[in-house]
């Protein structure tokens, strides 16, 4: 009861913080519906559609809704609208599909999940829906394919499922019976996480999970306003409720960056490190807030373990040369890195950093081919051709 | 076809085919269910009950028997509820006949189901309780005997839900099959919480409970044969069930609607042995493969090809689904494509029957609506308690078309609905409804769909056979319709109807033929019959035509 009167308190103050921006009224129908208070997020939703009738996320809510509540037509009108306000909105295709095929409209579903397909490939249960959707219309073959991408990625029961009955209206009683058996061995271990009980919607995760959404929402849209300190409070509670959660530490991260407080940034990048120790990024980030706060031989080993970790990715040799200039030490191995960053990745900001190397070991030769190639690439930047004319004899 | 498209069928243009009227009040009900609760929320209360419609005395109208529920622990009253047994006096008027009958158990009342155990010609009555279970014998002068101890039928003290009578090995006796819900007790109790609301706990809190099946041994008396005939080698949280021959090999098999569980579809080996084949068979699970909590199972032939098509309702966020029979022991989800999930999502889902409303050659729908969380408005503003329930008619053309706010005023009563019967209680050729709601008066609706299509009603009379024909197939064949039924005993949400066989026929104005194949019997065929009547076919003899058009 607590988390759910919490979550709704996060709502309430965005609404007095920002009471004509939609986002804010976006964010609270999401609370509302999350809390299957339909009706209360129907009328948030349409507030925020008055304010911004191109409000994607709103159709889409609005989508989620209708669907609840068997309206499948309007449902799919519903994310058609959410399709017109933002092509690229992730999840808007598949819900219309996932309306098409409740109301008896297979067919019409396979060209919305094609499209959520271009726009997302490789999603799992997009290959079940599509699964489903040729069960449906009796092409069993393509059913068969499309349950086969899906167990490939992860086997669930759905796809076994679908794959046991394909089977058997093809005649192939033995792959049918071989995926009955994988749909009872992974329903049955499915049974055993559940446990008793805990399918109800009244568990405490449940109700967690909501919250974490919603500190995380506002969190975003403090911080993209620039009310740090609410958006710090949000991401804090945040990775209070989820000490596994990485999105609201990486927000951390870079607030507690651009605010100079960089102990508080080691920290987050810390726990960051111990929670997903090869994810590189957070390594790199470590490297970078230690050497802002002088330690310098802890930022160069966290930047080597970025580098072990994705070796061929530009952005462990940039953060290291970066860090090496910021300590003004081991400048030859600076320059060994930055030209493996140039040669991974040729961009003029890359270019414009090993010529900061060449400076510091007074290579002015090299500095200067080094701008030029960057001039080169981005004739237009200004900064750039003033940058590259200082290096001029003379100058 | 559009909606608007078929709802100028016969009659006056524009209006639905399908009208039903609630005249509950015209009736002389005063029936009111009970549940037994407390507030403690023990898990089975909101599974209310189911309904009986049977003609008790034999006058060739349908009475009706309501389940009742009974004081839970913690509750106390001065007078017991009991069950109710109403007669049919004609002309949608009924009696409360209850005490003169002796068949006012006060046990706590789930399911039932009716058949002559004894083929004495009189109709017997099963009552599947918590507690012990009841078998009330029919003496034939208007009273009941309890005989459940003789005939060893109490089957513990299980949390009971469906139950069928059945020949399970064609000897002409009909053997009893019980459904029992999960393994409960006072002491395993549980209740959970719902974003600070109380709410009653679900079936996988509790352990899995095995069905009972009892064989007849013709002397009034019965043996478990639960162990031997393969029944309680598997277990589930049975609610409706149904027995038919789903796979048309002569011999009736049974099928078990679990809570939360993969439904259960008992094979029938043809002597009483059974194998449990319901995920092969495609029914276990709805499409996506998911377990859902079945409520009631009702079973017919709504394409017509020939095929017995089961139908499932469920819990909310489910569909209620409809299994269409393929003929080569595979079913297909069709609930969908089919529409037939219309209006179903945003409701618990419960009783549930296939009943030609409009005459016109194909079964419709009914499915009775209301949630199982009597506070659920409290957290959830996307269902209700109470609701509507659902006519979805039947287009002819293998899908349907929800008519719920066009076929009258007994479809705009908003109860927490659960048990449904369907029969023709005023013998006027049109199939009305009975509808057990939990915690109060029940819901009769007179069908009044526009007069103009032919229909014939058939009454089956076993001679070496079961009595009442319970198992047989029965097909009517119209000129270029072709309809296939089989008499049941026990179906839908833990209620009976369906002993005497309704077809629709449309414009068809003669009845070709009628072949009726009994269970562990032959096949009886009738030619060239009249149509609006209501026909009894004795087993091996002529047809005896039982009441002029109405």
């Amino acid at each position: 009861m607590a988390l759910k009167a919490e979550a709704f308190e996060v709502g309430r103050q965005l609404i007095e913080d920002f009471p004509q921006d939609p986002e804010a009224m976006a964010l609270m129908a999401s609370v509302c519906n999350q809390y299957d208070q339909t009706a209360e997020a129907v009328t948030w939703w349409q507030k925020c559609l008055e304010r911004n009738p191109r409000h994607a996320g709103a159709y889409h809510g609005l989508g989620t809704v209708a669907l609840t509540k068997g309206e499948n037509e309007k449902a799919a009108e519903l994310w058609r609208k959410a399709q017109e306000a933002d092509p690229d909105l992730p999840g808007a295709y598949r819900g219309c599909a996932v309306a098409l095929l409740l109301s008896g409209n297979p067919d019409q579903a396979i060209v919305e999940l094609e499209k959520e397909m271009k726009l997302s490939p490789g999603r799992r249960e997009d290959y079940v829906l599509l699964g489903q959707a040729h069960l449906q219309l009796q092409a069993y073959e393509k059913a068969v394919e499309n349950y086969e991408k899906a167990i490939a990625i992860r086997p669930d029961p759905t796809a076994c499922y679908g794959l046991a009955t394909a089977y058997a209206r093809l005649g192939r009683h033995d792959k049918a019976a071989e995926y009955r058996a994988r749909f009872e061995q992974v329903e049955a271990k499915q049974d055993r996480l559940f446990g008793a009980g805990d399918r109800t919607a009244d568990n405490r995760a449940v109700a967690v999970q909501i919250l974490i959404r919603t500190h995380a929402g506002a969190g975003r849209m403090y911080y993209a306003r620039g009310r740090l300190e609410q958006a710090e409070r949000h991401g804090r509670r945040v990775a209070a409720l989820d000490p596994k959660d990485q999105a609201s530490r990486q927000v951390l991260v870079d607030l507690y960056t651009r605010a100079g407080r960089a102990q508080e940034a080691l920290e987050m990048c810390r726990q960051l490190q111990e929670i997903d120790p090869a994810n590189p990024t957070y390594h790199l980030n470590a490297g970078f807030v230690l050497g802002r706060l002088g330690q310098f031989d802890a930022a160069e080993e966290a930047v080597w373990k970025g580098i072990r970790l994705a070796p061929a990715q530009p952005t462990g040799y940039r953060a290291l040369v970066q860090v090496l200039l910021l300590a003004n030490r081991h400048l030859s191995q600076a320059g060994a890195a930055a030209r493996k960053l140039v040669e991974l990745e040729p961009t003029a900001g890359n270019l414009t950093l090993l010529g900061e190397v060449y400076l510091r070991t007074g290579d002015l030769a090299g500095a200067r081919a080094a701008l030029k190639q960057a001039c080169e690439l981005e004739p237009g930047n200004e900064t750039l051709r003033k940058a590259y004319e200082r290096l001029q004899p003379g100058e | 076809m559009g909606l608007l498209a078929v709802c100028a069928g016969p009659g006056v243009a524009g209006e639905c085919p399908i009208q039903l009227r609630d005249v509950t009040r015209e009736t002389g009900i005063t029936f009111v269910h009970t549940d037994g609760s407390s507030g403690r929320r023990y898990m089975f209360e909101p599974m209310s009950a189911g309904v009986a419609l049977f003609d008790y005395d034999g006058d060739g109208d349908t009475d009706i028997y309501f389940l009742n529920g009974a004081p839970l622990k913690g509750t106390s009253v001065d007078v017991p509820p009991t069950n109710a047994l109403y007669r049919n006096e004609g002309g949608f008027r009924f009696t409360d006949v209850t005490r003169e009958a002796g068949v006012g158990d006060t046990g706590y009342g789930l399911g039932v189901a009716v058949g002559d155990y004894d083929n004495d010609g009189r109709l017997d009555l099963y009552l599947n309780n918590y507690g012990p279970n009841v078998l009330y014998r029919n003496n034939g002068d208007g009273t009941f005997t309890d005989v459940t101890r003789q005939a060893g039928v109490a089957n513990g003290n299980e949390v009971g839900a469906g139950a069928n009578f059945l020949d399970i090995d064609k000897d002409g006796r009909l053997d009893l099959f019980v459904s029992n819900y999960i393994a409960w007790s006072y002491d395993s109790h549980i209740v959970h919480n719902r974003t600070g609301h109380s709410v009653y706990s679900g079936p996988r809190d509790y352990p899995k409970n095995r069905n009972a099946l009892y064989r007849n041994n013709g002397d009034g008396t019965f043996t478990d044969v639960t162990a031997d005939s393969g029944i309680g080698a598997h277990e589930g949280a049975g609610m409706g069930t149904v027995c038919g021959d789903y796979d048309n090999d002569g011999d009736t098999d049974i099928i078990v609607g679990n809570d939360d569980w993969g439904n259960s579809l008992f094979r029938n080996d043809g002597a009483g042995r059974f194998d449990e084949v319901g995920l092969a068979a495609g029914i276990a699970y709805d499409l996506a493969g998911g377990a859902q909590s079945s409520m009631g199972v009702a079973c017919a032939d709504y394409d017509n090809d020939g095929w017995l098509d089961f139908h499932v309702t469920s819990y909310q966020h489910e569909l209620a689904t409809l299994y269409r029979n393929l003929g080569n022991g595979l079913f297909e989800d069709v609930t969908r494509v089919s529409r037939a999930q219309a209006g179903t999502l945003p409701h618990v889902t419960w009783g549930n029957g296939f009943a030609d409303f409009d005459n016109d050659g194909d079964r419709d729908l009914f499915i009775a609506c209301g949630h199982l969380q009597d506070n659920v408005e409290l957290y959830d503003d996307s269902t209700s308690y109470h609701a509507r329930n659902l006519v979805l008619m039947n287009t002819g053309d293998g899908k349907f078309v929800n008519v719920s706010d066009q076929c009258g005023d007994g479809l705009a009563v908003k109860a927490s609905s659960r048990g449904a019967g369907f029969d023709d209680l005023d013998n006027d050729g049109r199939i009305d409804v009975v509808i057990l709601n939990s915690r109060r008066e029940p819901t009769i609706l007179r069908n009044e769909s526009p007069r103009g299509n032919h229909w014939i009603q058939i009454l089956l009379r076993g001679a070496k056979t079961n009595r009442d024909g319970v198992g047989a197939h029965v097909t009517v064949v119209a000129g270029d319709l072709a309809q296939l039924d089989e008499v049941h005993s026990g179906q839908g949400y833990q209620s009976h109807y369906g002993l005497r066989l309704h077809f629709g026929l449309g414009r068809r104005d003669r009845v070709d033929r009628i072949e009726v194949r009994w269970v562990g019997g032959g096949t009886d065929v009738v030619e060239n019959v009249a149509v609006d009547q209501r026909l009894m076919i004795v087993e091996g003899a002529n047809p005896r035509a039982l009441g002029p058009k109405p």
